[in-house]
C-alpha cells in the first residue's frame, strides 16, 4: 500500500495543455521493481465453482459477444498486474521462467512433471469418464492411487493430439504459466481395468450413469492404437485442491479476495497473445482454464486460488484439421466481418489461409505451417476478452518472451511429445522457430523493442531485441537521447550513439537531476530505417546506496 | 542455447532473477511475505494522459445505448435455451431418459411440422444393434389430427452380411392435404367455371387432396466396390385418394373421372433395380463439407404390376451429378441433370405416380407443381463457404415435364433460381438448409430441408 501510495502522478502539467506532452506525465517510486505479488492470502472457504457452460459460453462469447460490444464502442486501457519496469510479477497466475533466467533443455523436456508418471505404476482403474469437453477421455488412477485424466488420439490422426498437448504443455510452463503435469504414456487396453463403481460423466462432470466394459470399449475402439495394439495416451495428473471451473474472461471472482485486478485487464492474460499465436492454441472455451482452491503449502490450513492452463491438445494445427477448418487460427469461428466478406463477394476475396500444407508426417497437423501465420492477425477459436483488450506493449511482453527460447530448447519441447517419426520432431521444431522469428519480426516492430535497462553513473546501457535477435544489423541504428528532470523539464540537448555491435549499448555521459534523490527521465528514441519508436526510463538514486538505478521504464 | 543469454536479463533486471531464480518444482512462496504488495499494487506507472471520455464517443454510446438494448432483449430467448441446454445438460438428459445406457436402444417422442400438413407428434423406436451386427430396428408413429398419420418401420442386416443390405419396410401414411396442379406444363390461370379434363387441358390451379399410402416393402443393397452399389427393391401399394377438406378440394377444380385411381384407389406391385455410382467425396481434410468433388451416376428401371385390374407400365430414371472444385472453402459448382418417365399413357398411369417438379426439384416453384409422364431437370448451384459449417449458395434449376420423349424441346422450359444456406455438422454430416427462391414465373418460395436434396431424387409410386 505504502508503494502504491509513493506513486506520484505529475498530471497538473498535463491537464492544462492543448497539446500532449513530450514526457508522460508518469513517475515511478524510488523503489525496487516488485518482482511478487501477494495474492496468497488466505481463502477460508471455496470460492463458487464456475459451471462449465461451454455452449452458452460460446453462445455469449462467439455468436452475440461480438455484436454487443462493438455497439458499446469500447476502448483499451493499459493493462494492469505489470511492475515499475514493465515486467508481469510472481503471482498464483504467473512465475517468470524463461523471462529471467535460461532453461535447460532437460529442463523443458520435464517441465512441471515431479514424478516419473503413470507408465510405471500398472495397472490403471478407470474411475469413470471425462467430464466435460466434447473428446474421448477417462478418469483413471494408476497402481499408486494417483489420479490422472487420460486422453486419446483420434484413430485417423496418430499422435497429433496427444502430441500437440504436451509440447504446448511444456512451452506454456516455461513461459510462466501453471499447467498440469502432462505426459505421453502407452498402455495395453488389457492393463486397463474398470473400478466396479466407475461412472460416466456428463458434460458438468456429473455422473449420470454406470460406465461398464462394454461402454469402455466401444470408446476405445474410436481411438488409435499402435501396431503392437498398444494405445498411446495423454495423461494428465489431476490437480490438486478443489475445483473452481475456469477462470471467468472479464472482471474478477467476487468470494476470492486475492482477485483484484480484472483479468482482462491483467497482463499475463493479455500478453498470452502472442505465445497462443506462435503454437495456435486456438481452443480457448472454459475448459482452457481452470482455477483450483488449493492448501497452502506452508500453512495446510489455510488455502488460496491457483490459476492454471489445461488442455492443449488442440494446438499446433490440430483444431484445424480435425474441424476441417483451416481458418481456425486466422478467424474466430463466428466472424461476422469475414461471414459479410466472404457473402457479398460469393468467397471470391483472397484468403490467407490453406495456401501452403505441412508434410504428411505422424504427429504433424495438416495445417500447422509457418509460411501462413500472420502474428498480429491470428485469432482463437472464439473471442477472448482480455486479447480483445490487449494492446500492443502486452503483445510486445509476450513475443518477448517467445523470443527467449532458443531452437534446442523449442526441441525438448517437442521432444516430450514422444512422436514417433523423427521428422515430425525436426517438422514441427523448424515450423515454431519460423513461427518464433514471425512474432519477433511483427511485435518488435511495433514497440520500440528496447530492454534490460540498467543504469550507472553516466549513462543508461540497454539492449535492442531487433538486433540481438538478428531483425536489424546494428550499424543501421541509432539512439537519440535526452533526458529530463522529475518535472519534466529538459536537462541538457539530445546525445546521439550507434547501436553497439554486440552486447548491450550504452547512452552516451547523461546530464542528470541533481535535485532530491536525482530523479531523472532519460527518452530513447530508436532511428532505423522503416522504425522509429521511443522509451522513457526513469532513474534515481538508490536511497541507501546512492547509486543510480532504473526505477521504471514506460513504453508511450 | 536461448536466443538470449540470462546474464544480460539479470543485469537488467537487477534483482529479479536473484529473487525469483527458477527451480524445477517452483516452491510456492510463502502465503504472507513480508513487504509483499497485493495484486494491483505493483507499482507499475499510470499513464495520466490515457484519452478520456470523448464528447463524441460519449454521443456515440448514447446514440447505440437503444440499439444495443433491442440486442440484448432481442437475443434473451436464445440465451436462454442455450443456458437451459448447458444448465440441465438436456442433450445428455434426453438420452438418459429415452435411451438404455448403451443408446442402443429408445423410444423417443418425435414432432415434425411441413408445411400445408401441419404439426405432427408421435414417438419412435429404435434400435442400432439387434443381433449384435449394427442390425437396425426402427418403428414410428405420428399423428397430426385427422387424416394426419403416419406409422412406419424399417429394418435392416446392418453389417452381418458383409457387403449385402437387406432392408424390409412398412407404412402406413395419411396426408391431409397433397398438392394437385393439374397435369402438364401449363401456367398456373384463374379457376375455371367448369371443372376441368387433366388429361386433354394442362390448365393449373392449386387444388388439395387426401392422400393415404399402405405400402411393405424388401431391398437388397450390394456394395459392390467403393462406391458402387446395386440396389434391387420390390413392394407392394395400396393408395387411396379424396378431396381434402382442408383447402380447395382437387374435384372442385378437375373430373375425378379423368384422375386416374382418384376415385377408387391404386393397387400395384413394383419391383425395381438401380445402379448407383458415388464417387463424390470431401475434397479436402480442410473442408467440413461432406461432397465437395466427384461425380454421381445412377440409374434405374422398375416395372409396376397393377393389382388393380390396370394397365402395367415401366418407371426409369437418371440422376448424374458433377461436383466441380473451384477453390478451398469449399467454393464449388455442383451440376445436376434429374431426369424420370413412365412408358404408360396419363390415362393409364395413376395420376399420383406421374413424375413431378417443383420444391426440391425445380426450386422457386411449389412442391409437386408439375407433373406428366417425363420430368427433367438441370441444376447448377455455385457454393462458397461463409464460416465454419456454414455454406452460402445460388442455384439456377431449370427444366419441365413433357408428355412424351417426342415432345421434348426447350420451349417453356421453367426456370427458378434464388440462393439458400445449409449448415453442416463436425462431422461433415448435413443438417438443415434454407433457401429462398424465386422463378421466371415469380412468387417467392421460402423453404427449409432436413436431408441434403442432392442425396435425394423423387420416388413416386
Amino acid at each position: 500500500m505504502s508503494m502504491m501510495r509513493d506513486t506520484i502522478l505529475v498530471a497538473a502539467a498535463a491537464c492544462s495543455c492543448t497539446a500532449a506532452p513530450v514526457v508522460p506525465a508518469v513517475h515511478f517510486p524510488d523503489a525496487p521493481p516488485v518482482t511478487l505479488v501477494d495474492d496468497r492470502r488466505d481463502v477460508s472457504a471455496p470460492p463458487e465453482v464456475t459451471p462449465n457452460f461451454n455452449r452458452l459460453l460460446f453462445y455469449d462469447r462467439a455468436v452475440v459477444g461480438p455484436i454487443l460490444r462493438a455497439l458499446a464502442l469500447p476502448r483499451s486501457s493499459r493493462a494492469l498486474g505489470v511492475n515499475a519496469l514493465d515486467e508481469v510479477p510472481d503471482s498464483t497466475w504467473f512465475t517468470n521462467r524463461i523471462g529471467v533466467a535460461d532453461l535447460s533443455p532437460d529442463e523443458i523436456r520435464t517441465g512441471p512433471l515431479t514424478d516419473e508418471g503413470p507408465e510405471l505404476h500398472k495397472p490403471w482403474t478407470i474411475r469413470s469418464t471425462k467430464p466435460g469437453g466434447a473428446e474421448l477421455g477417462f478418469v483413471i488412477a494408476d497402481a499408486r492411487g494417483i489420479k490422472y485424466l487420460m486422453k486419446f488420439d483420434d484413430a485417423d490422426l496418430p499422435e497429433i493430439e496427444t502430441g500437440a498437448h504436451v509440447v504446448v504443455n511444456r512451452l506454456l510452463w516455461a513461459c510462466g504459466y501453471n499447467v498440469p503435469e502432462d505426459e505421453i504414456a502407452y498402455v495395453r487396453p488389457s492393463e486397463l481395468l474398470l473400478a466396479p463403481d466407475a461412472t460416466i460423466k456428463d458434460g458438468l462432470g456429473r455422473s449420470i450413469q454406470r460406465l461398464d466394459r462394454w461402454g469402455v470399449d466401444q470408446r476405445l475402439a474410436k481411438v488409435w492404437h499402435t501396431s503392437d495394439g498398444r494405445l498411446r495416451v495423454m495423461v494428465s495428473r489431476w490437480l490438486p485442491g478443489t475445483s473452481l471451473g475456469g477462470a471467468p474472461v472479464s472482471g474478477v471472482r467476487g468470494d476470492d479476495p486475492n482477485d483484484r485486478i480484472p483479468h482482462e485487464r491483467r497482463r499475463d492474460l493479455r500478453g498470452q497473445y502472442p505465445i497462443f499465436a506462435w503454437v495456435d492454441h486456438v481452443d480457448l472455451n472454459g475448459g482452457s482454464f481452470l482455477d483450483m482452491w488449493i492448501p497452502d503449502p506452508h500453512h495446510p490450513q489455510r488455502h488460496y486460488v491457483e490459476h492454471y492452463r489445461i488442455d492443449f491438445g488442440k494446438s499446433l494445427g490440430v483444431m484445424a484439421s480435425t474441424g476441417h477448418y483451416p481458418q481456425e487460427g486466422h478467424v474466430y469461428s463466428v466472424d461476422y466481418p469475414d461471414m459479410a466478406r466472404s457473402l457479398v463477394t460469393f468467397g471470391i476475396a483472397r484468403r490467407p489461409w490453406g495456401q501452403h500444407l505441412a508434410p504428411a508426417l505422424t504427429g504433424v497437423a495438416t495445417t500447422f505451417v509457418a509460411e501462413d501465420f500472420d502474428p498480429g492477425a491470428w485469432h482463437p477459436d472464439i473471442p477472448y476478452r482480455p486479447f480483445e483488450e490487449a494492446d500492443r506493449f502486452d503483445k510486445f511482453w509476450g513475443a518477448r518472451l517467445v523470443a527467449r527460447f532458443g531452437r534446442d530448447q523449442i526441441h525438448a519441447a517437442v521432444e516430450a511429445g514422444q512422436f514417433s517419426d523423427p521428422r515430425a520432431v525436426e517438422y514441427l521444431t523448424d515450423t515454431l522457430v519460423a513461427r518464433q522469428r514471425a512474432t519477433e519480426a511483427y511485435w518488435f516492430s511495433r514497440v520500440n523493442p528496447l530492454v534490460d535497462f540498467a543504469a550507472d553513473e553516466d549513462s543508461v546501457c540497454f539492449d535492442d531485441l531487433a538486433i540481438d535477435v538478428g531483425l536489424v544489423p546494428a550499424a543501421a541504428t541509432r539512439y537519440e537521447v535526452t533526458s529530463y528532470d522529475a518535472r519534466m523539464r529538459p536537462l541538457g540537448g539530445v546525445a546521439a550513439v550507434g547501436a553497439a555491435a554486440s552486447g548491450p549499448t550504452c547512452t552516451p555521459p547523461l546530464a542528470k537531476s541533481t535535485a532530491g534523490d536525482g530523479y531523472t527521465i532519460v527518452k530513447i528514441e530508436t532511428r532505423r530505417s522503416g522504425f522509429s519508436g521511443h522509451t522513457f526510463v526513469h532513474l534515481a538514486r538508490d536511497p541507501s546506496s546512492g547509486a543510480w538505478h532504473v526505477i521504471g521504464v514506460w513504453r508511450p | 542455447m536461448a536466443h538470449r543469454p540470462c546474464h544480460a536479463v539479470v543485469r537488467a533486471v537487477g534483482v529479479m532473477c536473484l529473487l525469483v531464480g527458477v527451480t524445477r518444482a517452483d516452491p510456492a512462496p510463502p502465503s504472507e511475505p513480508i513487504d509483499v504488495p497485493l495484486p494491483g499494487q505493483e507499482n507499475g506507472g499510470v499513464d495520466a494522459n490515457e484519452p478520456q471520455e470523448s464528447t463524441a464517443r460519449a454521443i456515440a454510446r448514447g446514440a447505440l445505448f437503444v440499439p444495443r438494448l433491442a440486442v440484448e432483449i432481442g437475443q434473451l430467448p436464445f440465451e436462454g435455451a442455450v443456458y437451459l441446454l448447458d444448465r440441465y445438460q438436456l442433450d445428455s438428459l434426453y438420452y438418459r431418459t429415452f435411451y438404455n445406457d448403451h443408446r442402443t436402444f429408445g423410444i423417443v417422442p418425435t414432432a415434425a411440422y411441413q408445411t400445408g400438413y401441419g404439426l405432427t407428434a408421435g414417438a419412435e423406436l429404435v434400435a442400432t444393434d439387434v443381433l449384435g451386427e449394427h442390425e437396425h430396428l426402427a418403428l414410428d408413429a405420428l399423428y397430426g389430427g385427422a387424416y394426419s398419420e403416419v406409422v412406419s418401420g424399417w429394418a435392416d442386416s446392418g453389417q452381418r452380411l458383409g457387403r449385402l443390405v437387406l432392408r424390409v419396410d412398412g407404412d402406413f401414411i395419411r396426408r391431409p392435404r397433397d398438392p394437385f396442379y393439374g397435369i402438364g406444363n401449363g401456367d398456373l390461370g384463374p379457376r375455371a367455371e367448369m371443372t376441368v379434363d387433366p388429361l386433354t387441358s394442362d390448365a393449373a390451379y392449386p387444388t388439395y387432396l387426401r392422400y393415404q399410402e399402405l405400402r411393405v416393402a424388401a431391398a437388397a443393397d450390394v456394395h459392390v466396390i467403393d462406391g458402387l452399389r446395386v440396389i434391387g427393391r420390390v413392394e407392394a401399394t395400396s393408395l387411396a385418394f379424396a378431396d381434402s377438406t382442408m383447402a380447395t378440394p382437387v374435384t372442385s377444380v378437375y373430373a375425378p373421372d379423368d384422375l386416374v385411381g382418384f376415385e377408387h384407389g391404386v393397387e400395384h406391385a413394383y419391383g425395381e433395380l438401380e445402379v448407383r455410382w458415388d464417387r463424390r467425396r470431401p475434397a479436402s481434410i480442410l473442408e467440413s463439407t461432406q461432397h465437395a468433388t466427384g461425380w454421381l451416376a445412377s440409374g434405374f428401371a422398375g416395372r409396376v404390376h397393377r393389382l388393380d385390374g390396370g394397365a402395367d407400365f415401366t418407371r426409369y430414371g437418371v440422376d448424374v451429378q458433377d461436383y466441380l472444385h473451384l477453390g478451398l472453402g469449399p467454393r464449388m459448382l455442383v451440376l445436376r441433370l434429374l431426369g424420370e418417365g413412365v412408358t404408360g399413357t396419363v390415362d393409364q398411369v395413376p395420376f399420383n405416380e406421374l413424375p413431378r417438379l417443383g420444391g426440391d426439384f425445380l426450386r422457386g416453384y411449389p412442391f409437386e407443381r408439375f407433373r406428366d409422364r417425363i420430368a427433367v431437370v438441370g441444376t447448377a448451384q455455385y457454393v462458397w463457404d461463409l464460416m465454419h459449417f456454414c455454406n452460402a449458395y445460388l442455384f439456377v434449376d431449370a427444366g419441365r415435364v413433357y408428355t412424351s420423349l417426342d415432345a421434348m424441346t426447350l420451349d417453356r422450359v421453367r426456370v427458378g433460381y434464388g440462393v439458400g444456406i445449409d449448415v453442416h455438422a463436425e462431422d461433415r454430416g448435413f443438417l438443415f438448409e434454407g433457401r429462398l427462391g424465386s422463378s421466371l414465373d415469380g412468387g417467392l418460395v421460402l423453404s427449409a430441408a432436413f436431408n441434403p436434396i442432392f442425396d435425394q431424387r423423387p420416388r413416386w409410386r
